[in-house]
């Protein structure tokens, strides 16, 4: 079955078309404001007709059989991929507060699609579907209960899709160096965004992102973790504004704050050099050792650590380090953690999550094939 | 050299009379309710030989709490301070170790106030009073921030842009710093080694206020608190960490101007915002131990609190690496052995193994409750920053440097 992958953001739309039995995209694309002759205003929905053009001039095989959409947010209501119908689409409008900058312009897309393709069917995948089930302890904060609840309140992880995959593809590594079970993993996606989930067998007990994406580990322009102190500094002593001050959280911080420029997670530990980069690397290294530490405390054991993401390849620089470092309690007769990379890339997951939920079976991964 | 104490709390004065270096208390005790008038009269609970009385006296602010305290002990002739020791809560990137008060010092001390509003003003008030009193009494300064000055860059940088951080001096201060340090050399010195061969880390887990700390070396390398001491650990009003995004939500929310949600965040978030009925953990575990257990929102309370905890217990054991000691210190830390159990039961990972009859029974202080095989010790170590303070006092004056700095407890 021909598959055509879709990936909304409020920014862009991704999209990679995939033939029955392949696992490489026949085709694979962005587009983006500029393509669309839209400034400032882009809308996923608008870009779908390239899309479609695109997929109309390729020479691929066939055309799209089947839609799958990743989203980013699913709320509590999505635990699993779901098949668009109406009754979805009003599930999902009712979460459209919660993911104001996500949702909507996600919604449009689902319905433009729908208008250009109506017998074509069209498979929802959520990134926070594998964290709904995040134990209560985990879930929540700090505070007060009636704020928690009039703003609905809990934390998530972002890349469920990469964790879970992940997470599978570390029983591979039974048998390694002595490990016997690999059910105890620390799931490390190295994406624009990282994001660490302590997961045991396939639920996650833990994971450094929140409320939104923003908690957690530093990203190539997001701050991560932050002590809520300083927000309120910069609104007092500046007079900024929320909005100023998101912008500079999640636009201006991260690596490109810390090294004055926009770099990637990949040039920060493959290709560059200098004071701000080394401080930089080490402040990045030292908080994925935190979130580890923590994770292994999470789980009580660590059994194996499995990176993903676009940035996989990074785990033959942080992988020895992290397993190093993690090795029971810096005993040097402690054996040391095995690790090992996940090589496939998002859109592959999700092609393989959405052929999976329409088969109604269930969800085989790109590691079992 | 009998030294003086002040331990200046936001309506509170504890004090000590510390007969250095033996170590001796001569007198002690704690003004209450300093400030505005409330419910009950402000009164000071004083110790002395042995016996307590209470003096009933109007207190409307520090430099009076003060006065009223130095008539208490003026009145006998031993009882005459030859220095006074001033815990200080936030030192800012000004002080990075304790210092002699000296005529410049009170303006600088006045510029960093904004970045402990609850606890710096009261005690800036409280040494300038000192100083006008007894100006021939040196004064020196103890800051909680001093013990975390050795916090590597990596640890105590933002992911914020560079030159913000750099003009408004955005990283990591931590808190708790004298304490953490007291009972560091304190294990040092329990386990027969050298301070700077300890690693360890160090929980403070007070009724109000709690951090950890991750030692190495005898030195600061993390701590939980931040810029702020909001950030960290969930504790009795404060809400801890919390994802910067929410604080925004905060903000735009109607009615969300900076002191509400500071009011919000620092007052009424922690676990008297998630059990809403107290703010004390003990309470809380109290609840759940009953047949029945705790309502709902006590029982999300006592879960947060705890797993907050051992998540950067795990992070900062994973820090130190080879850890010889987890210490817990301060009121819950000393007194909860619930939570204790709670925090280092499954955590054979990091070598803990704790001995959960050892753990219920301290009745000695230090105690070691992990079992004879545990690979990494657990101590319950009663913290005493004023004796901290005046061993800081001491040293300084006596020419031989920050005491909590180059102490060899060995």
């Amino acid at each position: 079955m021909n598959i055509l992958v879709l990936r909304p953001s409020w920014k862009a739309l991704d999209y990679a078309l995939f033939d029955a039995g392949r696992r490489r995209p026949a085709l694979v694309g962005k587009i983006n404001e500029r393509d669309c002759g839209r400034h400032g205003a882009f809308a996923p929905s608008d870009a779908f007709r390239r899309v479609l053009e695109a997929c109309r001039k390729s020479h691929a095989p066939g055309a799209p059989e089947l839609v799958g959409i990743r989203l980013t947010f699913g709320g509590e209501e999505f635990t699993e991929p779901a098949l668009v119908t109406n009754a979805v689409l009003e599930r999902l409008r009712g979460l459209a507060h919660q993911a104001p900058l996500h949702l909507p312009p996600a919604l449009a897309l689902i319905e433009r699609c729908r208008e250009s393709l109506p017998e074509m069917p069209i498979i929802l995948v959520f990134e926070t579907a594998f964290f709904v089930k995040l134990p209560l302890r985990e879930r929540g904060y700090g505070m007060d209960a009636g704020v928690v609840q009039e703003l609905g309140i809990r934390r998530y992880g972002y890349h469920g899709i990469f964790h879970e995959t992940a997470c599978k593809l570390a029983s591979r590594l039974v048998g390694v160096r002595g490990t016997s079970s690999c059910r105890r993993v620390l799931s490390i996606c190295l994406e624009p965004r990282p994001e660490i989930a302590a997961v045991i067998g396939r639920r996650p007990v833990m994971v450094t992102s929140g409320a939104t994406p923003l908690e957690g580990l530093p990203g190539q322009t997001a701050c991560g973790e932050l002590d809520p102190g300083i927000v309120l500094h910069l609104a007092r002593k500046l007079g900024w504004g929320p909005e100023q001050i998101n912008q500079c959280l999640t636009g201006e911080s991260g690596l490109a704050g810390l090294t004055g420029h926009r770099i990637t997670l990949d040039g920060l530990f493959h290709d560059e050099w200098g004071p701000a980069i080394e401080l930089a690397r080490q402040v990045m290294r030292y908080r994925m050792l935190l979130a580890c530490g923590a994770g292994v405390a999470a789980m009580g054991w660590v059994d194996a650590i499995v990176f993903s993401g676009r940035y996989f390849d990074l785990g033959e620089v942080l992988g020895p380090w992290l397993a190093g470092r993690l090795a029971v309690n810096g005993r040097s007769e402690a054996p040391e953690i095995p690790w090992t990379s996940l090589h496939e890339p998002l859109d592959r997951l999700i092609a393989d999550q959405v052929a999976a939920a329409f088969a109604g079976r269930a969800v085989l991964t790109a590691v079992t094939e | 050299m009998n030294v003086l104490v002040f331990n200046c709390g936001s309506s509170s004065l504890k004090y000590r009379l510390i007969a250095m270096p033996g170590e001796r208390e001569l007198a002690g005790g704690e003004a209450q309710r300093v400030g505005p008038p409330t419910a009950e009269p402000s009164r000071i609970v004083h110790r002395i030989g042995g016996r307590e009385e209470s003096v009933f006296v109007p207190m409307p602010d520090h430099a009076s709490a003060f006065g009223e305290v130095m008539k208490l002990l003026g009145m006998r002739q031993e009882l005459r301070p030859d220095a006074v020791g001033h815990r200080m809560v936030h030192g800012g990137s000004r002080f990075k170790a304790h210092v002699l008060v000296e005529a410049d010092t009170l303006p600088a001390l006045v510029e960093i106030n904004e970045l402990a509003p609850l606890h710096n003003p009261p005690q800036t008030a409280l040494v300038a009073a000192c100083r006008e009193r007894f100006p021939e009494l040196p004064q020196v300064l103890v800051f909680d921030t001093a013990y975390h000055s050795t916090i590597p860059d990596y640890a105590r940088t933002y992911a914020l842009p560079a030159k913000l951080c750099s003009k408004l001096g955005l990283y990591k201060h931590g808190f708790h710093g004298t304490s953490h340090a007291y009972v560091a050399s304190e294990a040092a010195r329990f386990l027969g080694r050298k301070l700077d061969h300890l690693n360890a880390v160090s929980c403070h887990l007070g009724s109000g206020g709690a951090s950890l700390c991750a030692i190495v070396g005898g030195q600061s390398v993390d701590n939980t608190m931040g810029y702020s001491p909001l950030q960290g650990l969930v504790m009795s009003t404060r809400c801890g960490d919390l994802d910067p995004a929410l604080t925004l939500r905060l903000l735009a929310r109607p009615g969300g101007g900076v002191k509400s949600v500071e009011g919000l965040l620092n007052r009424k978030s922690g676990v008297l915002g998630m059990s809403g009925s107290t703010a004390d953990i003990r309470d809380v575990l109290a609840e759940r131990a009953r047949p029945g257990g705790a309502d709902a929102r006590a029982e999300t309370a006592a879960q947060i609190y705890l797993w907050r905890l051992r998540k950067y217990l795990g992070a900062y054991l994973a820090v130190v690496g080879s850890a010889d000691a987890v210490i817990f210190t301060d009121t819950i830390g000393e007194t909860v052995p619930q939570v204790r159990q709670a925090v280092c039961s499954g955590m054979e990972a990091f070598g803990i193994d704790l001995d959960p009859e050892r753990n219920a029974n301290v009745k000695v202080y230090p105690a070691d409750v992990a079992t004879d095989d545990s690979l990494v010790r657990v101590l319950v170590i009663l913290t005493n920053e004023e004796l901290a303070i005046a061993r800081c006092v001491h040293s300084l004056l006596m020419g031989s440097g920050p005491a909590g700095r180059k102490e060899d407890a060995a």
